[in-house]
């Protein structure tokens, strides 16, 4: 009567427990049934992973079910958990309630007050924040009209439009679901989760991969090629591409792994990389340089996404490549280019 | 600057016998112990060290020792202060612990245990370098969180009779494709599925010819979306429902309201009338009345740690007076190695409360008539019980005080911690300090109080006639197989390989 629970490794204590000749001894047979055979696989795990020769694509097919990033805490609660609360990329679209200062500067805003007990998610930041709440329709949000940015003084709202200020039911799911929301599907521009799951960058997750890391997309010890790793941050982070089937900013459909670029178009000229300002030239020109094979350098050489630091970088190679943002002047060895490109919507 | 603990041993030429800071995996800062702890791990070395030369044995034989134990204790005093009953001659003669604590004076049903399919689940790793100290080094890997291991620490190792297989975030997947219905492992669901709890209840029920586990179900309001009318789909979590309850025979349902395996876009609450209610009429239907719930430890969630919140109890249990609910964790917020337990807002030392726990508190206050709500202390009482005794005793002191001793309910969270035999020697040898009592207006807990908490409350919850499952224990199969573990040397791991310098 055994139920497949074995071990991949026999108990040594449980299997001298072997009593044979007697009738305790035709029980103690489960015991030893459970430590008999070898071990089992989790479901749907059979075929042996491995990297793909030819690349997937889910362009006009559905997105695959995958574990959500709540079950992904489940384990990595201690590691993982305390540090994303407050990622960058945890935090793009974020609840009401978890940024005070917001919430307070609409509650007192004389055109917006009325309106801030719908409000259910802020996006943006620093140079722009946007309004949304919950959509009555599965994995949408609506967008409120009024372009706000933080003024000088906490909780200061200030507003850059004019009223009547209204909620726009499609704007978020054609320009921001994309990279602001987990799991959207292009056809539908209906999302799974707010903000970037676990999935955005890991994909579809193989429960072995406590027992083996290297299942995991982006894992240390698996060492993803460059070309993956571009991938997996451009679909995001590379913010001049565009899909060519949906026309949509953000590409359809992606799940790591997937042959990106073959759907999503981007100019990696030297114009197209010159009209842009050193944030997104970076971006390009290492894109760029990963397909033309040129360095084996990718986002993840300087970018800690856990930790949502750039600190590794003065660990990179030195290359004409720093020159993109760190310019030498006078008296200075290098200076900083801090300029940016602004997203008109939310500001990032 | 981050360095493998080997090398600072090395460099600064003492290599500690336990790591004094847990031990990072590369993704998360470390963060260094504090003198308490270490002094404690000190304490304990140390008396391990005199004792085991006066006995002539080896510290690795005195510390797997019901001495090791009361040693760990003993030196907890020590540096905590008085809060574990414990006599100095218990740390030199096994005989005055089992004149004190004899062997069986509980019934310990154990509400929340589990196992892993398979999978080394990786939370040892944080509890280790506090569960070190008391002589426990826990192994990470896919056996440790296997099922056969599973019997040995809960049912071998421990004193443990009676168990719960509790659930974990998951969800079964019905039909493949071509819309043909799933069985056993086809179905998935996660590290612990439904099915799999089901399985193992049987099988242990099975061989031993008697009530040995119960199990919990997974399915959970929002497992099952309808995207097209942004609802649940009913008729999709019925099923799973009548399958859960009709075929897998679960004895409850385990709730984690802060997580979305069905991808709804949301968590859920227990008092939503459109989204929950309905999944009470229909278990009520099916005949389960027992929701048990993950209340508090919200920061495994990502943005839906409000849902683990308790303040959703209220109105649930006001409303569905013939459900049981128990509120797990006692609705810990934080556990004692996250960093937020250390924060100031976290524990109030004037009032006593502690976050989400004192609002759980609270709703019970309110309606001191509400008899349906019970507090479950797995990893809520261990792991305070280490860190932070005097969290510890006003958990336990306010939900007796609150809820009632016939309210508070026993569960370990094992396997995570290893065989719970640590924890229900903390039990026994807990107590209320007489300050606290006198200030907070505490009872003293008395063995009575602690035989309805370590087993009697839950028989009654899960309707187990404890008396006659307690006389059938000795004669059963697992009883025999437990003997003859001992007898052909088996012995508690989980003492096994304190002061381990290589897994530092």
């Amino acid at each position: 009567m055994n139920c497949g629970l074995l071990p991949a490794r026999p108990n040594r204590r449980l299997r001298n427990l072997a009593v044979s000749g007697s009738s305790f001894g035709s029980r103690i047979a489960w015991f030893l049934s459970l430590t008999a055979f070898g071990g089992f696989g989790l479901p749907g795990q059979s075929e042996e992973p491995g990297r793909p020769e030819a690349k997937p694509s889910h362009v006009g097919r559905p997105l695959p079910d995958y574990v959500t990033g709540d079950e992904c805490l489940f384990c990595h609660r201690q590691d993982i958990g305390p540090g994303w609360r407050v990622n960058e990329h945890q935090t793009t679209l974020r609840p009401i309630e978890s940024d005070e200062n917001v919430a307070a500067g609409l509650r007192r805003h004389p055109e917006l007050g009325r309106l801030a007990r719908h409000v259910d998610f802020i996006l943006g930041d620093r140079s722009r924040i946007r309004l949304l709440k919950r959509s009555e329709r599965y994995g949408r949000l609506e967008m409120l009209s009024a372009l706000l940015r933080p003024g000088n003084d906490p909780g200061a709202l200030l507003v850059d439009n004019e009223t009547p200020f209204i909620w726009d039911r499609e704007v978020f799911g054609r320009q921001c679901a994309g990279c602001h929301a987990t799991a959207t599907d292009s056809r539908t521009q209906e999302f799974a989760a707010t903000g970037i799951d676990c999935y955005a960058c890991h994909g579809v997750v193989d429960l072995r991969h406590a027992n083996d890391s290297s299942l995991v997309h982006l894992a240390k010890k698996r060492r993803d090629s460059p070309e993956l790793i571009a991938a997996t941050c451009g679909q995001c982070h590379v913010r001049t591409g565009k899909s060519r089937t949906s026309g949509l900013s953000y590409a359809n459909n992606h799940v790591v792994g997937d042959d990106l670029f073959a759907d999503f178009a981007v100019d990696l000229s030297p114009a197209a990389l010159q009209a842009q300002p050193p944030r997104e030239r970076h971006i390009l020109a290492n894109l760029r340089d990963i397909r033309d094979r040129k360095t084996t350098t990718t986002c993840l050489t300087c970018h800690n996404v856990h930790r949502g630091d750039a600190k590794k970088h003065r660990r990179a190679p030195s290359s004409e490549f720093c020159l993109i943002c760190h310019q030498t002047g006078e008296g200075s060895p290098l200076t900083y280019d801090r300029r940016v490109k602004r997203h008109p919507l939310c500001g990032y | 600057m981050w360095i493998p603990k080997w090398q600072r041993d090395q460099e600064a030429g003492f290599e500690s016998p336990i790591p004094t800071q847990p031990v990072s995996n590369e993704e998360f800062v470390p963060r260094p112990q504090n003198r308490q702890q270490q002094e404690w791990e000190f304490r304990i070395n140390e008396l391990t060290d005199q004792n085991a030369k006066k006995l002539g044995i080896s510290k690795r034989a005195f510390l797997k020792s019901s001495m090791g134990m009361a040693a760990a204790f003993f030196a907890s005093n020590q540096v905590y202060g008085p809060h574990w009953d414990v006599a100095e001659a218990e740390t030199l003669e096994p005989a005055a612990t089992e004149e004190k604590f004899p062997k069986g004076e509980y019934f310990v049903f154990d509400v929340q245990t589990h196992f892993t399919d398979g999978v080394a689940f990786g939370v040892r790793r944080y509890g280790n370098a506090i569960l070190r100290g008391m002589g426990i080094s826990l192994e990470e890997n896919p056996d440790q969180y296997s099922f056969p291991n599973f019997v040995k620490e809960i049912f071998f190792d421990s004193e443990t009779s009676l168990v719960v297989v509790s659930g974990i975030p998951g969800r079964e997947i019905d039909k493949d494709q071509a819309g043909n219905i799933l069985e056993g492992r086809d179905r998935r669901g996660g590290i612990l599925p439904s099915w799999l709890m089901s399985k193992a209840k049987k099988q242990l029920n099975g061989i031993a010819g008697g009530t040995r586990a119960l199990c919990q179900g997974n399915c959970a309001p929002n497992h099952y979306w309808d995207r097209a009318k942004n609802r649940p789909d009913f008729p999709a979590l019925y099923d799973q429902m009548e399958r859960e309850v009709e075929q897998y025979k679960i004895d409850s349902w385990k709730w984690y309201c802060h997580t979305d395996p069905g991808r709804s876009g949301n968590g859920f609450r227990m008092d939503d009338e459109k989204l929950t209610y309905p999944f009470y009429q229909k278990s009520a239907e099916l005949g389960l009345k027992v929701i048990s719930v993950h209340k508090g430890f919200a920061s495994q969630s990502r943005t839906l740690g409000h849902f683990a919140h308790p303040g959703d109890l209220e109105k649930t249990a006001l409303d569905h007076p013939e459900f049981t609910f128990i509120c797990y964790h006692s609705a810990l917020k934080h556990g004692p190695s996250e960093p937020e337990f250390k924060e100031d807002n976290f524990f109030d030392p004037e009032s006593g409360d502690f976050l989400w726990h004192a609002d759980l508190m609270k709703i019970k206050q309110r309606h001191p008539e509400m008899n349906n709500v019970y507090c479950e202390i797995g990893s809520s009482f261990g792991l305070t019980a280490i860190l932070h005794p005097q969290i510890c005793q006003h958990l336990i002191g306010r939900n007796i005080q609150t809820f009632g001793a016939d309210h508070v309910i026993w569960g370990t969270d094992c396997l995570w911690w290893g065989s719970p035999q640590w924890v229900i020697d903390a039990m026994k040898r807990f107590q209320i300090s007489d300050e606290l009592c006198e200030k907070f207006g505490y009872a003293k807990v008395t063995k009575e109080d602690k035989a309805k908490i370590f087993g009697l409350n839950a028989a009654k919850i899960y309707g187990l006639d404890a008396e006659q499952e307690i006389k059938k224990f000795p004669d059963d199969t697992l009883s025999q197989l437990k003997t003859a573990y001992f007898q052909q040397g088996g012995e508690r791991d989980n003492a096994a390989y304190g002061w381990v310098r290589s897994q530092a």
